[in-house]
């Protein structure tokens, strides 16, 4: 490949990010991904292998990567790493029993090479329901505050309710597009 | 920034999830490609001319890339087994084209590394790395070995029966109620459910029984359970590590298993609802067989299209609960 196909790829793709949805199984990633599609929510089925949408937002396009988050599938999360521009974890908030598998998960995810370049969004999700823990809660658990090697943030979210979903999406973009396209003219 | 969500525009892939043909025709697909490829590949052996082969080499290439990219949009929709298959197919070819150009075309002094197969190899990495889960209960050691039976959670009792919330100690006022509940480390209790729930999580129960009255509008979890019956509505069932359980349920998705043996689906029956109208959710048909998915159980453990050992539909004239 010459460098000027290599420009030229990079032209047409520079208005498209990618993003990848991860978590534990049961928080909600296919929810809040559907939720942000306007579809119904109520027969979602735990996923299998994994969706794939695409939304625009402010001229962006986003393709949007949902990953099953089962323990048989965590295995395959790696093939979906590659090109990146951001994460998006989601946690169960009221999931207190396995929020320590969840920090095992979300720190192998931070260490991994091929996310370096990552910004991360961290959902706090099902802030709907009364069990729930709260972002700060969940901050001290995940050890967050001691995060450095990426951009991040945490966000409390209800894919039932809708609430806080748009938020997050916004600081993703902006996220990406202050680190990505600061050269753009 | 306000309103965007109305701005998305939805041009995602809508695929049909129900139409087995096109699996077939996939499938079929992939093998025609595959074999092709693998022809393909036989026949450079023969050629001797290194132009040739190299033009040869790049066929290959661009049809091998057609099928990853095939498997890539089909996947979505392609049961998890197929796609695993056909990954470890593509993965197998991969390597061998690799091989047998290594073999013809020996490296020229300046290439860059290829390591196209690195991907799925790395898979069984994960599994190898120790895990510390041993430091699940780190939250609250302490109260592990307390019972508690309040408002959020059910844990650590045997031998009793129990109705949520009706049989809570404390005054409960309709608006200090959870909407959504934990029960874990029960031995032989029997638990009913006699308010609406958004999600309801259980773990580590043991010759139980649990029922609820009322449909829960949002997923249920459970983890570790035994010798149990479950009589549960909700719009999401998720069933791990469990063992010698039956479950009568309504469930509006797939429900799925995993890790688990002998297990038995059975229909919700609806009739326990009469009573208690006001907590009967209108969005639960639950009289409504065909909308109930209790049957199209999803194995984690068994991916194939053929029936999975690890659970089984209870015989109509074995259903039995009080």
């Amino acid at each position: 490949m010459g460098l000027l196909t290599v420009l030229k790829k990079l032209k047409q793709k520079e208005k498209e990010l990618r993003l990848l949805i991860l978590g534990l199984d049961n928080a909600g990633k296919t929810t809040i991904l559907k939720k942000f599609n306007d579809e119904d929510i109520t027969t979602i089925s735990p996923t299998l292998g994994f969706n794939i949408q695409t939304l625009t937002y402010a001229g962006y396009k986003l393709n949007i990567w949902d990953i099953g988050g089962q323990k048989a599938l965590r295995s395959y999360w790696r093939n979906y790493y590659e090109e990146n521009d951001a994460v998006i974890w989601v946690i169960d908030s009221s999931d207190i029993r396995r929020i320590e598998d969840c920090k095992l998960e979300l720190k192998k995810l931070l260490e991994e090479e091929k996310l370096a370049g990552a910004s991360f969004l961290i959902f706090a999700n099902k802030q709907d329901l009364d069990g729930s823990l709260t972002t700060d809660e969940i901050s001290k658990n995940l050890d967050l505050e001691s995060l450095s090697t990426h951009h991040w943030t945490i966000k409390g979210c209800s894919a039932v309710t809708g609430k806080g979903l748009e938020e997050g999406i916004e600081w993703v973009v902006n996220d990406i597009i202050s680190r990505c396209f600061i050269l753009d003219d | 920034m306000k309103n965007y969500l109305k701005k998305l525009k939805n041009d995602q892939k809508e695929v049909d999830l129900s139409n087995t043909e096109n699996v077939t025709l996939i499938v079929g697909e992939f093998a025609k490609s595959i074999k092709e490829i693998e022809s393909d590949l036989e026949k450079c052996r023969l050629i001797t001319d290194k132009d040739i082969i190299q033009n040869q080499f790049k066929t290959i290439n661009d049809k091998l890339h057609g099928v990853n990219s095939l498997l890539a949009e089909s996947s979505s929709f392609l049961p998890l087994y197929e796609v695993k298959n056909t990954q470890e197919s593509i993965n197998k070819l991969t390597k061998s084209i690799n091989t047998l150009k290594d073999q013809l075309l020996p490296k020229q002094k300046f290439t860059f590394k290829r390591n196209a197969t690195t991907t799925t190899t790395t898979n069984t990495n994960t599994d190898i790395k120790p895990k510390q889960i041993d430091d699940t209960k780190k939250l609250q050691p302490n109260e592990q070995l307390e019972s508690i039976f309040n408002i959020q959670e059910i844990r650590r009792i045997k031998s009793k029966n129990l109705n949520y919330p009706t049989d809570l100690k404390e005054e409960s006022s309709v608006e200090n109620l959870n909407n959504d509940l934990v029960m874990s480390s029960l031995d032989d209790c029997k638990i009913t459910i006699k308010k609406p729930l958004n999600a309801l999580k259980l773990d580590g129960l043991n010759d139980c029984v649990i029922k609820s009255l009322s449909p829960i509008n949002g997923s249920i979890f459970i983890d570790n359970c035994s010798n149990c019956t479950f009589i549960l509505a909700s719009r999401q069932i998720r069933i791990h590590e469990t063992k010698n359980s039956i479950f009568y349920i309504y469930t509006k998705s797939n429900p799925i298993v995993e890790g688990c043996q002998g297990i038995r689906f059975s229909y919700y029956p609806s009739e326990i609802v009469h009573d208690l109208q006001e907590f009967n959710d209108t969005t639960f048909t639950l009289q409504d067989k065909e909308s109930n998915r209790y049957q199209q159980v999803h194995d984690f453990d068994w991916l194939q299209s053929t029936q999975s050992p690890n659970w089984s539909i209870l015989p109509e004239d074995q259903r039995k609960f009080e």
